[in-house]
């Protein structure tokens, strides 16, 4: 595979290998272990990595919103879908083939601890492990490796290789990656490490996400709910319902006025809710449960868990909006899910999807993004179809109104404040003349 | 007698230099000054204004039209400020000069579907009305009597700019015309100001002779303009008729 280093990265400290510690701790540790090994020969294999005096760490996967300084590091959910790969330049004092490079994760526990490292209870797993015979060795780490995280742990020197399947774990926690040589089970030498974090976790959904009509667009609308996100994203999918469909259903530009008009009437899409995946999507799927009387139109696809969707029902009852969509609430966006839209404030109730067509009925849902780009699960679905608008000036001129078109537009032939502007220039010029006969002004 | 008219008048003499004796400036300030004090020169005034704006444009439909229609009749609130030259001014009677304001008024509007129905996107309009008027204060009675009262009268002209949004930006109608434009007319004002130099004279006297302010107020003005181009027909009316409160400054 071919790397493509993207971009360098600055040196990450930690606490024992600090670089504004490590001159003076540098140069002493030298001085010591030149006078030990000039003592004890026997010694001379003990292996040291020195990570940060040049190391430089490259990823190769460069996300379009990847936050900048340490979060650069960090590893999110689509880092590790395309299997990044960390690329750190190492320099060993003096490598010993006869000793195992191993690389380390943890997320909590020392992996210089053996038993964190050998036994069933330990905590570390290993992410990468290779002979290295170069005082310079170039160490590549896939992130999913790191993702695996513990599944399954490994005990046997085998690397825990991780896949697709390890992105998909709810995780969200700091990383340490240690760095060091392991013979016959013994750590050698004075490991490094290095610090990130891995994130697959989105925030939380948004809840009672309503569509409203505008023209090309929709305005969406939700309430917050607490989480470390930083943004929003719509998500907007073109529904095969018939736009004459949702009109007839809904009485208001607003789905939130719809549902408090139907809140009592008819069921609505059951188990949507409950991880099942509804294709037929009700403004009010988040409530789950009520089954008798719903309108019951669209497929009924299933989820990871095989959860029905949308139960369906007897025809004819007042409903809540529907349409098809293969978007599901509370699952995370499907990856060729079209986002519509982008709201970058974290506080921010609403927002505007664009870039849509008129009288196309669309299914509308809305994810948090967190500061590394994690969307969280999708938010109920609503249904919605733009359409053109009358808005003020239109109207305004429709009535026979006459101003507009540009700042300088006025009509020259309006000459009725002519007048006033002589006037006005000419007891200014007076005034100005006073003062300057009379070196002041009338006090 | 003439021992007690001495000793009054030695007592009277004491007492009325008593307040000269005592004046100074400790950590708290100046203090014991008399009421005669060097003024700074005086010849601005600056206003800082707010108030409810609701612009007149309905008026070339009827009074009922398409404003009232998207925009309602909630009151938007206009923040803007003024600054006159006191060209003529007769010290503690009255003071002429012209001043120019500026201000900002901006309100989001419903819009419609095709049946009728509100629809989700909004539409707006932003007012910067601007004018330069004669300006006439009259202040003898603030100044010369315990009624902390003045009183003022502005006319000239008024121009304003005014943009519309429809929720995607710059408002067209149908053919194009752009939803932005000019309208200019008559303006004018009448106020009532308190003086609030009353209510502490000392820190009054502090304003002028660290800051060069030497009266301020309080005022409530009643604010007219009348922006369609003098009736040209060929300008939206953006002007109102409304109330005003802000703080003026006399330098």
């Amino acid at each position: 595979m071919a790397r493509s280093v993207l971009k360098r990265g600055p040196v990450v400290a930690t606490d024992f290998r600090s670089t504004t510690v490590l001159p003076w701790a540098f140069w002493t540790w030298l001085g010591l272990s030149i006078a030990l090994l000039g003592a004890c020969p026997g010694l001379a294999h003990a292996q040291t990595v020195q990570p940060f005096t040049d190391i430089a760490v490259t990823r190769r996967h460069e996300a379009e919103d990847r936050p900048a300084g340490k979060p650069y590091y960090y590893i999110s959910r689509e880092d590790c879908l395309a299997n990044d790969v960390l690329t750190f330049d190492l320099v060993v004092a003096s490598p010993d083939p006869a000793y195992s490079f191993q690389v380390w994760a943890s997320d909590g526990e020392t992996c210089t601890d053996d038993d964190e490292r050998s036994t069933d209870e330990g905590e570390c797993w290993l992410v990468y492990s290779e002979t290295v015979d170069s005082t310079t060795p170039e160490i590549q780490i896939p992130v999913q490796n790191i993702a695996a995280a513990k599944r399954p742990r490994t005990t046997s020197g085998s690397v825990s290789e991780g896949d697709e399947t390890s992105c998909a774990n709810d995780i969200d926690v700091g990383i340490t990656l240690y760095f060091m040589f392991v013979g016959g089970g013994v750590v050698q030498g004075t490991p490094a490490t290095w610090q990130t974090k891995l994130d697959l976790k989105g925030p939380a959904a948004p809840t009672d996400v309503v569509a409203g009509i505008g023209d090309q667009r929709l305005v969406v609308e939700w309430d917050v709910v607490s989480g470390d996100k930083t943004g929003y994203r719509i998500y907007c999918e073109e529904s095969s319902t018939p736009v004459s469909e949702i009109s007839s259903r809904r009485a208001h530009g607003f789905g939130r006025a719809a549902l408090l008009v139907d809140s009592g009437a008819g069921g609505s899409a059951g188990g949507a809710s409950s991880g099942g995946a509804a294709a037929a999507v009700a403004g009010s799927a988040s409530s789950g449960g009520g089954s008798s009387g719903g309108t019951g139109s669209a497929e009924v696809p299933t989820d990871s868990d095989g959860a029905a969707g949308a139960s369906g029902g007897a025809d004819g009852a007042t409903s809540d909006l529907e349409c098809t969509t293969s978007l599901v609430a509370g699952t995370l966006p499907p990856s060729d899910a079209v986002v519509c839209g982008e709201v970058d404030v974290a506080s921010s109730d609403n927002g505007t999807a664009s870039g849509l067509t008129n009288s196309v009925v669309y299914a509308v849902a809305v994810s948090a993004v967190d500061e590394l780009g994690n969307p969280g699960p999708l938010s109920n679905v609503d249904c919605q179809a733009p359409e053109d608008l009358d808005e003020f000036f239109e109207a305004y001129r429709r009535a026979g109104g006459q101003g507009g078109g540009g700042f300088c537009s006025v009509d020259r032939g309006t000459s009725g404040s002519i007048p006033w502007l002589l006037a006005a220039s000419t007891l200014l010029g007076l005034l100005w003349r006073r003062k300057e006969r009379t070196g002041g002004w009338f006090q | 007698m003439k021992r007690i008219l001495a000793s009054l008048a030695a007592a009277t003499t004491l007492a009325l230099s008593a307040p000269l004796l005592a004046q100074g400036v400790d950590d708290f300030g100046p203090y014991g000054y008399s009421e005669q004090y060097f003024e700074t020169p005086q010849d601005t005034a600056f206003e800082f204004r707010i108030g409810p704006y609701l612009p007149n444009v309905d008026e070339e439909f009827g009074g009922t039209g398409p404003f009232e229609r998207f925009f309602g009749d909630e009151n938007r609130y206009l923040v803007g400020f003024e600054v006159d030259w006191q060209a003529l001014r007769i010290p503690h009677v009255l003071s002429l000069g012209p001043g120019v304001g500026w201000g900002i008024v901006g309100m989001d509007g419903r819009t419609f579907r095709s049946n009728g129905d509100v629809a989700g996107q909004t539409t707006s309009l932003s007012i910067m009305p601007m004018y330069g008027v004669a300006v006439l204060r009259v202040d003898a009675l603030a100044q010369q009597t315990p009624v902390p009262l003045a009183a003022h009268a502005k006319l000239g002209l008024g121009y304003a700019l005014w943009w519309t949004d429809d929720g995607i930006g710059l408002s067209r109608d149908a053919e194009g015309v752009t939803g932005e434009g000019a309208s200019y007319g008559y303006q004018g004002a009448l106020g009532l100001s308190l003086l609030l130099d009353s209510l502490d004279r000392l820190a009054a006297r502090d304003l002028d002779t660290t800051f060069g302010v030497n009266n301020s107020y309080l005022f409530f003005e009643w604010y007219y303009s009348d922006l369609n181009g003098f009736d040209a027909g060929d300008q939206m009316q953006v002007g109102t008729s409304t109330w005003l409160l802000g703080l003026a400054l006399e330098m």
